[in-house]
């Protein structure tokens, strides 16, 4: 009886592993999504002088930056709303105390339509508005984007990326609201991650953009202001506490030459501040109440309609404003001049200078940098098929967009 | 205004092809005279073609001649041109139509919907049905933010009325309107359709048949046939469609806003007016749009296929009655060669490319290849439901699930008690 049971089992197991999937009942059954591929691979010598008590010269040849995405989406039972989801990954610098080769900085999945869009998952927080022309995202992490209160890591992934579950609404064409939950990494004193799922802040944004095609006229590209909410669990000596962002931000196009633009983006950052006694540790700099500003003046050469080379130059400040003599500034040349279609060659300086409370904080009163090297980007669609969506390479940073970083699959 | 008895949307018989009431109202403004208002330009040239017939051409001139591109800050928006070569309206009695460019978003059949630039917002345009040797005005108006042209597929015009950028005209911008103005001849089975960025408008069904009548045609006295009906065969990439149509309006935004400011030049364009002048903007950096670094090959792949702008089971019946002869017009506006079975029959191909034929052929599968209009007579004499449709069974799909497509029936009006009746069957 017991080996009859144990034949009819087997018999209906080999059935089943036999069978095709049901799939007659299924109306998309398998539908083969758009697959978006895109990446960029940022590589360049960094020649690195600093002065200070912790300083330290370097030589590198760095690849940090460089990135790979992934993207698919379908249509839902109608033309209208779509699924998607994106994966990407990227290189971070290697002697941060990120302890991993590559970092997942997209990982997300969602709905949208022609006037909104929701997603879910690992993707860049909406802690900053502009893209500044630098080489680099993390350029000029410390005053471009609110820092993540917790974590006390030098890892800037940990800064630009996070959980977020999105939702997005196009009221009109150029007028966006979007709404935030985050799970910022959180990590702790010694900047071991601890967590990057935990709901710890939220954010609104009102933006007005005008579409790409229309930025060739002269006047505001871009505007936006954020609120950005941080609920900041205890960590070292600092409480249990909460601190409040306000970013503001605008992109002018000044003249209106498309042959030979010039532009300027501004951002300013103001943080209430959550209670900190020092700025000795990261985490005290994230959450202290500081000020801080950022602009770019730039000038795109395009004869004929076709980019073909962009000069700018960029000046930031923050001012932690509980604390004397706790200023610090940078400022940065960049030059792109683009090779071909997706190739540029890229060299940048860079001057930061810390005032005497962040250099013994951090050791390094000055530091001269110098870049130069070549990015490579690209994106292709296969199996076009779903509404317009903007290229994927949207996701990351790019020293000649202007505006915000926003958009892609 | 009141529709001349002439009008080309006269018969029931052409309900295959018919616009709805407003888009006839607004298609068709009969002007026998219009008084007044004589183009001196329309008339000079007019004098000069005397004896010239459309032999006619200018005097040698330098390239470029009578183009605005090449006007620094032009800016052709809003404006109405009337090209010189064709009578003034004192010296003929034009026939007037209004034509626009729109866009639409088009169905297909349920749940599929085309984004298209469109004729008069319908998809295919409006049927002109005019007679031989009537003069013809037809005022084109962009409502778009992209440039068309109207070529007039098969007829004989002044060579400024034909309709090719660049070479004939300059293409007409957004809110211009722009006056064609012809002699239609010769009598047949002619069609119209955009002649600016031409894949593209092929995609969006920028077409529609232009039948022109004669009182002395020769299959009409063989084949005394009544109705007639104009099957527009068509076939369109909706993703192309989509993302071009995407891309061309992003594209032309940015142009337009370019030309208000006067930022335009005839290099931004990527227009010259000479080879030499092109071959010397490439010396000085200028990089053409073809290259294999500046642009990638689109595919074109159809997947969605139709007769007047309708797939199966969205396309209407051709109808007919027991010993009845009926024509049907085909034209192949697009990029694809169609193989036209009809089920039950041997018609006569009795015209090609408009043009009759001294022996009409019988047969039961025509090629209407991208192009070509064809004109067949049909005898109703076998009575029943008879699917007419591409051969190539691809085409007979919506996005690849069978049947759909370029499929419809010929359908007997006066059967009797029918032992089986057609119904629909969506995925075979």
């Amino acid at each position: 009886m017991k080996n009859q049971r144990t034949r009819h089992f087997a018999i209906a197991l080999a059935a089943c592993l036999a069978s095709p999937p049901a799939f007659a009942l299924e109306i998309d059954p398998k539908v083969t999504p758009e697959i978006a591929i895109g990446g960029r691979i940022v590589a360049t010598f960094d020649q690195t002088w600093q002065n200070g008590p912790g300083s330290s010269d370097s030589t590198k040849l760095d690849i940090a930056d460089s990135s790979l995405l992934f993207g698919f989406s379908k249509y839902l039972f109608d033309s209208e709303s779509y699924g998607f989801a994106t994966f990407g990954i990227k290189a971070p610098e290697d002697d941060t105390d990120l302890e991993d080769d590559i970092y997942l900085h997209q990982a997300f999945a969602g709905i949208g339509g022609p006037a909104y869009e929701v997603k879910l998952g690992r993707s860049r927080l909406p802690n900053g508005l502009i893209a500044f022309p630098t080489i680099r995202d993390d350029d000029l992490v410390d005053f471009v984007y609110v820092g993540n209160g917790q974590s006390n890591a030098e890892a800037e992934e940990y800064q630009i990326f996070g959980g977020v579950g999105q939702a997005s609404w196009w009221a009109m064409p150029n007028l966006r609201f979007s709404g935030t939950l985050l799970a910022q990494t959180e990590t702790n004193l010694a900047a071991k991650r601890q967590s990057s799922s935990n709901v710890n802040g939220s954010s609104v944004t009102l933006a007005y953009e005008i579409p790409e095609a229309l930025m060739v006229a002269p006047g505001v590209r871009f505007a936006g202001l954020t609120g950005y909410f941080q609920n900041l669990d205890a960590l070292g000596t600092a409480p249990k506490d909460e601190a409040f962002a306000l970013i503001g931000a605008l992109s002018l196009n000044l003249n209106g030459n498309p042959e030979g633009e010039w532009s300027l983006d501004v951002q300013g950052i103001y943080q209430d501040g959550a209670k900190v006694s020092a700025l000795a540790e990261r985490f005290e700099r994230r959450r202290a109440e500081s000020m801080g500003v950022a602009a770019s003046l730039r000038f795109l050469y395009r004869p004929y309609l076709q980019t073909r080379g962009e000069a700018a130059i960029t000046v930031a400040w923050k001012d932690y404003r509980n604390f004397s003599n706790a200023t610090a500034f940078s400022i940065v040349p960049t030059y792109a001049y683009r090779l071909g279609s997706g190739i540029d060659f890229f060299t940048q300086y860079q001057y930061t200078e810390n005032d005497s409370l962040l250099e013994i904080a951090t050791g390094i009163d000055s530091e001269h940098k110098f870049v130069l090297g070549f990015v490579f980007a690209f994106d292709h669609i296969f199996n076009e098929s779903v509404g317009e969506r903007g290229s994927i390479l949207n996701l990351e940073h790019d020293a000649f967009n202007f505006g915000p970083i926003s958009g892609g699959h | 205004m009141p529709e001349s008895p002439d009008h080309p949307f006269k018969t029931e018989e052409t309900a295959l092809a018919r616009p709805d009431d407003a888009g006839r109202r607004r298609f068709l403004q009969t002007t026998l005279a219009l008084a007044g208002g004589s183009l001196v330009a329309g008339a000079a040239n007019a004098a000069e073609m005397e004896g010239h017939g459309h032999g006619y051409m200018p005097q040698p001139n330098a390239p470029g001649k009578g183009s605005m591109m090449y006007t620094p800050g032009h800016n052709m928006m809003g404006a109405t041109t009337e090209p010189p070569g064709a009578p003034s309206d004192a010296d003929v009695s034009y026939r007037t139509f209004d034509l626009s460019f729109d866009i639409v978003n088009h169905e297909l059949l349920p749940k599929v919907h085309l984004p298209a630039f469109a004729f008069n917002g319908q998809v295919p345009g409006p049927v002109f049905r005019v007679q031989e040797n009537d003069w013809i005005k037809v005022r084109v108006t962009n409502n778009t933010e992209e440039m068309h042209t109207v070529h007039w597929h098969g007829l004989d015009v002044v060579y400024t009325m034909d309709g090719v950028p660049m070479v004939t005209q300059d293409p007409i911008h957004p809110k211009e309107t722009f006056v064609y103005r012809f002699q239609a001849r010769p009598a047949g089975t002619r069609f119209y359709h955009c002649h600016w960025s031409t894949p593209m408008h092929m995609m969006s069904a920028l077409h529609g048949a232009f039948i022109i009548e004669s009182s002395d045609d020769p299959i009409r006295k063989r084949f005394p046939y009544e109705r007639d009906y104009v099957l527009m065969l068509e076939s369109f990439d909706l993703n192309f469609s989509r993302k071009t149509m995407n891309e061309v309006l992003k594209g032309m935004k940015r142009v337009n806003r370019l030309m208000a400011l006067g930022k335009l030049s005839s290099r931004t364009h990527g227009f010259f007016k000479t080879y030499a002048d092109f071959v010397q903007a490439i010396e000085d950096g200028w990089h053409p749009p073809y290259t294999r670094g500046n642009a990638e090959a689109p595919k074109i792949e159809p997947d969605f296929f139709a007769i007047n702008g309708k797939s199966y089971p969205a396309t209407e019946a051709i109808k007919i009655r027991k010993g009845e002869y009926i024509r049907v017009r085909l034209v192949n506006g697009g990029m694809l060669s169609h193989h036209m079975h009809l089920h039950g029959h041997q018609f006569w191909k009795v015209a090609d490319d408009g043009n009759p034929l001294e022996r009409p052929e019988r047969m039961n599968t025509i090629p209407i290849h991208p192009g070509k209009t064809a004109d067949i007579v049909i005898h109703g004499n076998n009575p029943g439901f008879w699917t007419f449709h591409d051969h190539d069974v691809r085409r007979v799909t919506n996005n690849g699930v069978y049947p759909g497509g370029m499929l419809t029936m010929l359908t007997y009006e006066d059967m009797d008690d029918a032992p089986y009746v057609p119904s629909i069957a969506l995925n075979e």
